[in-house]
């Protein structure tokens, strides 16, 4: 099974799809196979790997790029509808 | 890689390339210096176009990167243009107390006559040229090399792929004793207290402080606020949220260890270790001043691909990105994107790239070098009076 999609740090909360996925589809890490995807997320975007709430901070590159601004669900797109920087 | 083939120096490290460079100190000179190029293909050309009514930093600045330039681990021999005979022998007698060849040729001496000066400067050239085709290369201590990182017209794999394997590379070079450096101050946005936090000392992270307050101020002062629209919608299309996760992609190919030193632009890089140099964003400018500070190689990573590098510092080309790596085939010196298209490990490639670079600092040519892509610049630090 070729792998779709990465993990850049060990410590990251999120995976870099490296292919346009479909809802549904389940993401293929070198570890294994991730949670199923909420909706279509596009190549180069991030999934969540596991669960984080509203407020908690989440991890790429193995530092924090910013904060949940709703509870993110394992498989769902992160991206501007639920993550927010600290810097605005 | 444990060590490569390179010219050892009487004095600074040794280089991976012998260049004769042909240094034309001022815009008076530089047409007359193309002509001289134009007959030394195999020569590096440097020339400014600037050279007089400098003051205060800059004109320290434009002294220092030529003088740089002129004493580069890479540098071999000099053939300098000037336009009056007290820049010419200064820089010629800097050439000359690091062990290297130099002939100066100022249109002064010419009594300005540049036809005649160029002709003379062409057989003066060649005659360097050869002795310096004749030095054999000798061993040389990887702990020696100075490897500098930039990335240029970037895409989604920049981030994922092509920064974390050049880091990977730094990692590596700097665990074997080796030096590496990283720049474009803007680009940190956002992670600069992740920078500081990684200093080996409160000297270099105040160091540091102090360079990006001042690089920021020179934004505000015009006016810019280099926040809004940053990242921009090709850079949300592709996948980047926040400014924290542009920078730290940007950054991740510093890899993840201690910085040893916080430095200015274009200044010495002093020792092995990581070091982060404050410079503005634009590659050549960038690119030019670690290369300044002692750099003799560079990876210069893309997504889109673009086919500058430096003249002086072999400049390796790698890109994370599928079309880029099919479509620039002769541009691109390494192909990261099977990591990109799930086929391979980013680890797996790491010992592909040392030993590229092995073979790079070797003798071997990289894409910028065939294609002649290859320049120098100096920043401006104020305008002329």
């Amino acid at each position: 099974m070729t792998v779709s999609a990465i993990v850049i740090h060990p410590g990251d909360s999120v995976a870099c799809l490296l292919r346009d996925h479909r809802a549904g589809e389940c993401p293929v890490l070198p570890s294994g196979r991730a949670a199923a995807l909420a909706v279509d997320t596009p190549m180069g975007h991030k999934v969540a790997l596991g669960a984080i709430r509203k407020g908690e901070p989440v991890i790429k590159f193995g530092a924090v790029i910013g904060h949940a601004t709703k509870d993110i669900a394992p498989g769902d797109h992160v991206h501007l509808h639920n993550l927010e920087g600290g810097l605005r | 890689m444990s060590g490569f083939q390179g010219f050892p120096r009487n004095s600074g490290r040794p280089g991976i390339r012998n260049h004769l460079v042909i240094l034309s100190m001022c815009g008076l000179n530089a047409p007359g210096a193309r002509r001289v190029a134009e007959a030394l293909p195999e020569a590096v050309l440097i020339s400014s176009p600037y050279g007089r009514g400098h003051v205060g930093a800059d004109k320290a600045f434009h002294a220092h990167m030529l003088r740089a330039f002129a004493t580069h681990p890479n540098t071999g021999a000099v053939l300098i243009l000037a336009p009056d005979d007290g820049l010419c022998d200064r820089m010629e007698q800097a050439v000359a107390e690091t062990g290297r060849a130099v002939a100066g040729f100022s249109l002064q001496r010419w009594g300005e006559d540049g036809t005649a000066m160029t002709r003379a400067a062409v057989e003066e050239g060649r005659r360097l040229l050869a002795d310096l085709q004749a030095v054999p290369r000798a061993p040389c201590q990887l702990s020696d090399l100075v490897i500098a990182a930039e990335c240029g017209h970037s895409d989604a794999s920049s981030g994922i792929v092509a920064n974390p394997l050049v880091g990977d590379l730094f990692d590596h070079h700097i665990a074997a004793g080796g030096a590496a450096v990283f720049a474009e101050t803007l680009e940190w946005l956002g992670c600069e207290p992740g920078l500081y936090a990684r200093c080996v000392s409160q000297d270099v992270s105040d160091r540091l402080r102090a360079l990006v307050r001042a690089r920021h101020a020179i934004t505000e002062a015009a006016g810019h606020d280099i926040h809004i629209g940053n990242p921009g919608p090709q850079n949300h299309e592709g996948g980047i949220t926040t400014l924290e996760e542009k920078s730290l992609g940007a950054i991740s190919k510093g890899g993840t260890g201690p910085i040893s030193g916080a430095l200015a632009e274009g200044e010495p890089i002093p020792g092995p270790g990581l070091h982060v140099m404050d410079t503005p964003t634009l590659s050549p400018e960038s690119i030019s001043s670690m290369v300044a500070g002692g750099a003799q190689l560079v990876i210069f990573t893309t997504g889109h691909g673009n086919p500058y590098g430096s003249a002086l510092a072999p400049t390796i080309k790698l890109t994370g990105n599928p079309d880029t790596a099919r479509r620039l085939p002769d541009q691109i010196d390494f192909d990261a994107s099977e990591v990109f298209r799930g086929l391979r490990d980013r680890a797996s490639l790491l010992p592909e790239l040392t030993g590229l670079i092995g073979r790079i600092c070797g003798g071997a040519l990289t894409a910028v070098e065939r294609n002649r892509e290859g320049d120098e610049v100096i920043s401006r630090l104020g305008p002329s009076v």
